[in-house]
């Protein structure tokens, strides 16, 4: 079965239009994206988020248990963000991609999503209970004395 | 607390009153306490009202350590909007409760700890997240002190700090409290920080 990342790849792969392809927790954490986007993850991933929370809690309001789907319409871009188990995909396309068809793909790439969503999950979950969520090392750092944080920052600027 | 891939999330919120000083106090522990090379984006997200105010949140995700972001929120204090505000606080790690301490705050800062207590007995892990109370506005004249504002608001049982959100006062010992909980929680779980 594909992972996550090579489903959203195949999704922008078989669309022609689509810019950008993102899935992302259900706060707001990104957890894949693909494509062509001119923004930090983190920063869109919190706004999408919330963005996708305020529809949930107008639909609370109208009695309506499950929002599925936002779309939403700009001078140059159709975004489409479909809901999905514990997090949602967005579909970021050209203006050029008709909605219909970016409303469709979302659905499509959910239904393969929510599989290898689950999946990860349940990775995830044995992964927490085996390691106690010890971390693997930090490929990228091989000195640990390069390695700060914050509070070592905080803590060694105080003492001057 | 959730992990994606490699990383730690945690996620710190900023909660209080309208104008208790959240968003201003975010804004100062962002551009005068985090070093640059820890922050995830040059510039905090904001998303505010058309009058200046906080409408969802501000924003700023920091990695406080190799692996481990912490991603900062200050949710909204107007009354109007708190239909967002309490989706704000969902799993959250760690609250900074803000206190306006003027005199003729008194009540606004007891109606927000009424829904925060709400929101602690009915949100799920809301109850384990570390707080401290910034008793903010401690630069004017008409304010309560912090020791009377602990016992009359009934916050004994958090820790705090007088501070002034404008002016930083106070606002990065309270950062490394909050902090120095944080890593005690993560290290717990068998994740130590550098």
């Amino acid at each position: 079965m594909k992972n996550i990342n090579e489903t959203i790849r195949s999704l922008m792969e078989s669309v022609a239009g689509l810019r950008a392809a993102i899935v992302i927790d259900s706060d707001g954490i990104p957890i894949a994206m693909e494509g062509d986007i001119e923004m930090e993850p983190q920063d869109l991933g919190a706004l999408l988020a919330s963005a996708f929370q305020c529809y949930q809690a107008l639909g609370d309001s109208l009695s309506q248990c499950y929002c599925k789907l936002v779309c939403a319409e700009y001078d140059g871009l159709n975004v489409a963000q479909q809901m999905m188990p514990r997090g949602s995909l967005i579909l970021i396309a050209e203006k050029s991609l008709p909605m219909g068809v970016v409303r469709l793909t979302a659905n499509t790439g959910r239904q393969i999503l929510t599989e290898a969503m689950e999946t990860t999950a349940e990775a995830r979950k044995k992964f927490m209970e085996k390691h106690k969520i010890s971390l693997p090392k930090n490929p990228g750092i091989e000195d640990p004395t390069q390695t700060i944080s914050l509070l070592s920052f905080l803590e060694k600027k105080k003492k001057g | 607390m959730k992990i994606v891939g490699d990383r730690v999330y945690l996620k710190l919120i900023f909660f209080g009153a309208a104008l208790a000083g959240k968003t201003t106090a975010l804004e100062w522990i962002f551009y005068h306490v985090v070093p640059d090379e820890m922050k995830l984006v040059k510039e905090l997200r904001q998303v505010k009202t058309s009058f200046g105010q906080t409408l969802v949140f501000d924003f700023a995700p920091i990695e406080i350590s190799p692996n481990v972001v912490t991603r900062m929120f200050s949710a909204t204090g107007q009354d109007y909007y708190r239909g967002t505000r309490t989706k704000v606080l969902a799993d959250s790690d760690g609250i900074f409760m803000v206190i306006d301490s003027q005199k003729k705050a008194l009540e606004l800062n007891r109606d927000i700890l009424q829904e925060f207590e709400k929101c602690r007995k009915e949100m799920n892990g809301l109850s384990d997240a570390e707080i401290v109370v910034l008793y903010n506005k401690n630069d004017l004249e008409e304010i309560y002190p912090m020791d009377y504002l602990r016992e009359n608001l009934n916050l004994q049982s958090w820790e705090g700090f007088s501070t002034c959100a404008l002016t930083g006062n106070n606002l990065e010992e309270s950062l490394v409290l909050m902090l120095k909980k944080l890593t005690s929680k993560l290290q717990k779980e068998g994740i130590h920080l550098g």
